[in-house]
């Protein structure tokens, strides 16, 4: 059992979720009781040093989290990492118990350069919520991680008590996170990519026109290419999608992105969950990448 | 909502535990609640209305978890087999079933099932279960079996509910990707079924067969594009290719067009370009 409680949670804890809830359509009670489970193991893992900046960041939907974006994923939680971990000592780092929730990493599985925990299970004893008794998964790529770590307050997002202590963990750059999303969109197509790399654009703008700066500009395309490599050199298949980008390629599925998800239906940009507000406006993600990012790469 | 329980109540639910029933309905469970009270369906409207049942439709009412009024505290799937399953077969599938099979990492407030009977209310999309929309597909196939890749669920000795497994899942996905998400949602979630195992290549030839030669090809090129090709060559008879009609990959996609990709082998016109459905499958390997 761990010493002290990560969790600091009232007792109407489940009326919360369900009033939380109701506020936002899209969003279910399991969702909630499964994110609160997943914030429990990333403020386990920064406990206990695995998360600790020097060798393992955040990233993904979690890290985006923590810079104010509202969009959240449901099911994975994705960390980066210099050096390749040892797969039972993290499996040991994972699992956690306290009288509020346990948390148990079950069978991993070895992709190109990343391993994942599916499942991890939890028991959230502080919920009788459905839902309370389920599943997350967490993944650990080592293909790199390019820049220092940026310490941010884990922000949960939720108007209720949650955790015991406010923390900080460490997340990715920002701008190592956007040339991550920019190389994933060019290579994979995914929605999400898309608006994620939107709303790194409008934090840019936020942060003074940060764009406009030359160094910035070095700094994003070195990084983007050195992304690309380390992709050319996970596996041939994607050494071939890299070497099939050519410049003009990279620019069309940044100016033309309902192209590059559903031609027909624009469905992907529809599909995603917010935690925070609603989507964000279509028209808004498409000015965001065209006034920042393709200057930003291209001029 | 709040949950005040009268003595009468108490006993209507204990009785529905005895006979293991998890939703009571009106027209099965009349006689034993008459000897409660003279009209059965005044009493469980007044129970839903102090949060004593939670009311399905239908005559249909979900026994709440003891304490708590609000759906949100039952699993919503065996409420959705007390609605559905009385008026014929269907199952859990589609977009639900490929975020139960984690085999997405999105997820939706609704529910996506096939059923083998006519409904209304269902094909209207007005119905509603636990505050779920459940949004359907009808078909007159016989594609309903535990041979097919049909799964009965137990959450517990009374609740249970039909799921697709996840290879019949995500075979599925070929045959109606309207109820499925966004197509690049469930071409990823081939990738990710291959890369977990959770897809069965056999099988998977063995459920497209039962749905038609269209899903046949369709689920032939894509066990090809995940490297997968030779299981389906030798699972996949050559008749299904053999109709002079093209097959569109994507069902609700993009009308077929010359410029569009021909697959030669499997007749299938890739109205998503293959280079965007090889990239989605690849994401996360």
């Amino acid at each position: 059992m761990a010493s002290e409680p990560i969790l600091a949670i009232e007792a109407n804890i489940d009326d919360q979720i369900v009033q939380f809830c109701k506020a936002r359509p899209g969003l279910t009670e399991e969702q909630v009781v499964r994110d609160i489970a997943r914030i429990v193991c990333i403020v386990n893992l920064v406990r206990n040093g695995t998360l600790d900046g020097k060798n393992t960041v955040l990233c993904g939907g979690m890290a985006m989290r923590c810079l104010d974006s509202p969009r959240m994923s449901v099911f994975d939680g994705d960390t980066s990492s210099r050096r390749e971990p040892d797969p039972e000592v993290l499996r040991d780092a994972i699992s956690y118990e306290d009288e509020e929730i346990a948390i148990k990493a079950g069978p991993l599985q070895h992709g190109d350069e990343l391993i994942t925990f599916r499942p991890i299970e939890y028991d959230a004893r502080f919920s009788e919520l459905r839902g309370a008794k389920d599943e997350f998964s967490l993944s650990v790529s080592h293909r790199g991680v390019e820049c220092p770590e940026l310490w941010r307050p884990l922000n949960h997002r939720y108007p209720f008590p949650l955790l015991a202590e406010d923390l900080e963990v460490p997340i990715m750059d920002p701008d190592e996170i956007m040339a991550e999303k920019i190389v994933a969109w060019w290579l994979f197509g995914h929605a999400k990519h898309y608006n994620d790399i939107a709303f790194l654009a409008g934090r840019m703008v936020q942060e003074g026109r940060r764009d406009r700066e030359p160094e910035v500009k070095t700094m994003v395309t070195g990084l983007i290419e050195k992304k690309l490599t380390r992709n050319r050199d996970v596996s041939a298949n994607l050494a071939s999608r890299v070497d099939a980008l050519s410049a003009s390629e990279r620019r069309r599925r940044l100016e033309q992105p309902e192209d590059h998800v559903d031609p027909d239906q624009r469905k992907g940009f529809n599909s995603l969950a917010y935690l925070h507000g609603s989507r964000p406006d279509r028209t808004d993600v498409d000015r965001l990448v065209q006034r920042v990012v393709l200057p930003l790469l291209f001029d | 909502m709040s949950q005040s329980l009268t003595t009468r109540d108490a006993e209507v639910i204990v009785g529905a535990q005895r006979r293991r029933r998890n939703v009571l309905v009106l027209s099965e469970d009349s006689d034993w609640l008459r000897e409660l009270h003279p009209r059965p369906k005044d009493l469980l409207l007044r129970m839903a209305g102090r949060g004593a049942l939670i009311k399905l439709g239908a005559g249909r009412y979900a026994i709440p978890v003891l304490g708590h009024g609000e759906a949100a505290y039952k699993a919503w799937q065996p409420m959705l087999h007390g609605r559905l399953a009385a008026l014929g077969d269907y199952y859990l599938g589609f977009f639900s079933a490929l975020a139960e099979h984690r085999l997405t990492d999105l997820a939706e407030p609704f529910a996506t099932v096939l059923v083998g009977f006519g409904s209304r209310q269902l094909q209207s999309g007005e119905l509603e279960v636990a505050g779920r929309q459940v949004r359907s597909v009808r078909t007159r196939r016989r594609v309903f079996s535990s041979e097919l890749g049909i799964e009965v669920v137990r959450l517990s000795r009374s609740e249970m509910y039909m799921r697709s497994n996840p290879t019949r899942t995500l075979v599925d996905c070929l045959w109606h990707p309207e109820l499925s998400g966004a197509t690049e949602t469930w071409v990823t979630a081939w990738g990710r079924g291959m890369r977990y195992e959770q897809l069965d290549p056999v099988a998977a030839c063995g459920y497209a067969l039962a749905l038609g030669p269209a899903v046949a090809r369709r689920t032939g090129l894509m066990l090809d594009l995940l490297g997968a090709g030779e299981v389906a060559r030798a699972q996949l008879p050559s008749r299904v290719r053999r109709s002079d009609r093209v097959t569109l990959m994507i069902a609700d996609g993009l009308p077929a067009v010359e410029e569009m990709e021909l697959d030669p082998f499997w007749r299938v016109r890739l109205n998503v370009p293959r280079d965007r459905i090889e990239g989605w499958l690849l994401y996360g390997k």
